[in-house]
């Protein structure tokens, strides 16, 4: 696409919508969970039963604190909800409970990653509180459209995008972004498949030089990340040859179809819903203290930024290593728990993002669940800084028996493997002549068939060596010289 | 079910002042299922405290004087606020500049939010699903069209006209307003005086649907009714009166925020020292 890249400019603003890790609903105390059986997470409240009221989830305003603060917006003291008016069949009270006029947070930014990896800021205009609606089902039954009210309730953040987006890559870059800091922050699982990360595009085209926004349509539907860049590009050749024939653009609500990779009009401006918001007088506005945004801030772990930032700047790894170590966050923790038991930064790294990760992928486990403690590879680190095993033979044979569980510590299986290195049998094989030649009569005994003395010159040489040496290599050490006088 | 969210209270009709404020302290309080629910610890309500004078009672000299109201209820307001003055109380003239926006406040707001209080009754979630349609649209405009009476589906019409785009700066939003200014207004007044007091209706009882044809008439009757809920301050019907013909009417007493207490003290002397005179 460069030849109409080079003439026309795509802008794109996304919005996110984002389920939080909440245990219960935005507005009652119904479970919030995924993958439960149809309707079975719902109480009157979810019902919008009539008499019914709304009592807002106070770790839902937390997680929007959390989310305004990793993004510098500004979080406002003072938001009240409003009522979003439509009729759906998924939607029991007949509107949706949402912020309009006051979103918790306003303005802030996010710095992603532009086409030539170049660092590039991507203005947001809001992040609000609401909830979801129930699930329509049109493909359970041949006739009707069922509907599952588990979802109904359930609490949302929409965080909103200036139209700074200028490419579609880029749009994935934004999204992929905003989904490694939500997991971070652990508010939201960011699964874009079971729906609990969602994205609409706002997507418009314009002729390079212009400043002006033109006529834009809304992209649906899109179930990965990746669907988002394909819709996006798609939209953008469709928009640009619809200026190309002299075709005005329309403003409607596209879908997009993933097997096609093409977007369809789902409806336009004129049919758009009249929503009537208004202030929700069923709850009192929220009002935060300092005490509050302070609380929420304190839940707040590092973030990918910063963590990059200080690999690169004050450990002194490569950008690719800091990528490497913060792209997930369990492992950006693993890496963190294993620089406090060894200095090698770099070694730290390499272990985990290469021998640590092949084991884990060979093996089908997640690292949350390896049973190879961050303290025993720190413990691999410094038998192989120490020059006692190769490197290799440390990934070789000593991981895998630490990652199945059976070691206590790097040192033992190496030494249990007959791993160590010549440097440290000599040691052993010298300490062993001086106990045997310290006690002439006892070897001469143990010579002529006395071989129960064996454990007085193991014990003599555990005192000498003060338990440093592998017992079994010492043991055959010592008989072999005995043996062999 | 909820008719206007932020007006909606709960009304309750007691054969005594004893009765309503035991009530009121049992149903009063925290209730984790309604965040609007003050959490302020709730008064012995039906433990009265003492009527200690001379206190201060405002009327409302325009209320007093409004043209549509009862030459008998006319009367028997001002014998009222005669014999507070006998008892050594002090009645004094208030004045509500806004009197005349209160009505249309009122309906503005409360049919706004009502129109989306009965969105549920929509003949899927809830309510009268009319038969033989196919389609959802259909389905909601039939269920509804038949389902609703008149009086209901003008109040809808109302609430959804005065939050539609373009409509909703100039009514919505100006009513809120005036809401907060009536709350203001009525809050200054209980600055400089105790209790306010005001006839209940401007006439007794019509008889059922004698002013449906005129909804205006018949949405002019709340006048006196919709200052409490509008300004978010307790109020009291107390029956004082009765016309010649057998109709009763009453007297209302309003007071400040969280002052239910005072209000209910005062009401149940009331009864004792207001009665009307036997003749």
């Amino acid at each position: 696409m460069n030849a109409t890249s080079d003439t026309y400019e795509l802008v794109v603003g996304l919005e996110v919508h984002m389920q939080l890790l909440t245990h219960s609903k935005a507005y009652c105390a119904d479970p919030n969970q995924y993958g439960e059986l149809p309707n079975t997470l719902v109480s009157p409240v979810s019902l919008g039963h009539p008499g019914t009221l709304p009592m807002l989830n106070r770790q839902s305003v937390k997680f929007a604190v959390m989310l305004g603060h990793a993004c510098h917006m500004e979080v406002h003291k003072y938001t009240h909800f409003a009522r979003k008016n439509y009729f759906y069949a998924d939607l029991p009270k007949g509107y949706q409970i949402t912020q309009d006029k006051t979103p918790i947070c306003t303005g802030g930014y996010l710095m992603i990653r532009d086409e030539k990896g170049e660092e590039k800021r991507i203005g947001l205009t809001r992040a609000h509180l609401e909830e979801d609606a129930g699930k329509s089902l049109h493909d359970q039954d041949p006739f009707d459209t069922l509907v599952d009210l588990n979802r109904a309730g359930v609490p949302l953040i929409e965080l909103v995008s200036e139209p700074d987006i200028r490419t579609p890559k880029e749009a994935y870059n934004y999204l992929t972004e905003v989904r490694k800091l939500v997991r971070y922050l652990g508010i939201c699982d960011g699964n874009m498949e079971e729906g609990s990360l969602r994205c609409d595009a706002n997507v418009s085209v314009r002729r390079r030089g212009e400043t002006r926004l033109n006529t834009r349509c809304e992209i649906k539907n899109m179930n990965s990340i990746r669907n988002v860049q394909r819709a996006i590009e798609f939209e953008f050749q469709r928009q640009v040859e619809c200026m190309e024939k002299g075709e005005a653009i329309v403003q409607e609500t596209r879908g997009f179809d993933a097997p096609s990779g093409t977007t369809f009009p789902m409806r336009t401006k004129e049919l758009a819903h009249d929503y009537r918001y208004f202030p929700e007088p069923d709850l009192q506005p929220v009002r935060l203290s300092d005490a509050d945004i302070a609380e929420a801030r304190a839940l707040m772990p590092a973030l990918p930024s910063a963590l990059y930032a200080r690999y690169v700047n004050a450990l002194g790894l490569s950008a690719y290593d800091a990528t490497m170590l913060t792209n997930e966050k369990e492992t950006a923790r693993w890496y963190e728990q294993l620089i406090r038991h060894t200095d090698n930064y770099k070694a730290a790294c390499n272990w985990l993002i290469g021998p640590v990760k092949a084991w884990l992928n060979e093996n089908a486990v997640e690292l949350d669940a390896f049973s190879a403690t961050p303290e025993q590879v720190a413990g691999i680190i410094a038998l192989v800084d120490a020059g006692k095993v190769s490197a290799s033979t440390a990934a070789e044979k000593i991981l895998p028996v630490l990652a199945s569980g059976d070691g206590t510590t790097a040192e033992a299986v190496a030494a249990a493997l007959n791993l160590v290195q010549d440097a440290d049998t000599d040691e052993i094989v010298q300490a062993a002549r001086e106990v045997i030649a310290a006690w002439p009569d006892k070897a001469e005994a143990y010579r002529n068939g006395n071989k129960g003395l064996l454990g007085l010159f193991m014990g003599e040489f555990m005192k000498k060596t003060r338990g440093k040496a592998n017992p079994k290599t010492a043991s055959k050490i010592i008989q072999d010289i005995l043996d062999k006088p | 079910m909820a008719f206007a969210s932020s007006f909606d209270q709960i009304g309750t009709f007691t054969h005594n002042v004893s009765d309503a404020a035991i009530l009121l302290e049992v149903i009063s309080g925290p209730d984790e299922f309604d965040g609007t629910a003050s959490d302020r610890p709730v008064p012995p309500y039906s433990q009265k405290v003492p009527v200690e004078g001379p206190l201060t009672i405002g009327y409302v000299k325009q209320c007093l004087e409004s043209q549509g109201l009862s030459e008998e209820i006319r009367t028997r307001v001002r014998e009222v606020l005669a014999q507070l003055t006998a008892c050594g109380h002090t009645v004094r003239e208030v004045e509500l500049p806004l009197l005349d926006y209160l009505v249309p406040t009122y309906y503005v707001l409360t049919t706004a939010e009502a129109s989306s209080n009965l969105a549920r009754y929509d003949g899927i979630h809830f309510g009268y699903r009319a038969s033989g349609v196919a389609g959802i649209d259909a389905t909601y405009t039939r269920s509804r069209t038949e389902g609703f009476g008149s009086e209901v589906k003008r109040r809808i019409m109302l609430g959804t006209f005065v939050l539609s785009a373009g409509y909703y700066d100039a009514y919505y939003v100006r009513a809120q307003r005036v809401r907060r200014l009536i709350a203001e207004e009525t809050r200054n007044m209980l600055r400089t005086c105790n209790f306010i007091l005001t006839p209940t209706t401007t006439g007794t009882a019509f008889k059922l649907g004698a002013k449906s044809n005129d909804p205006i008439a018949m949405y002019l009757e709340d006048i006196f009714t919709v200052q409490a809920p509008l300004a978010g301050i307790p109020g009291i019907s107390l029956p004082l009166g009765r016309t010649a013909a057998g109709m009763p009417f009453g007297v209302q007493l309003m007071s400040d925020l969280f002052s239910e207490h005072a209000l209910l003290s005062f009401s149940d002397w009331m009864m004792e020292h207001c009665a009307p005179a036997t003749h």
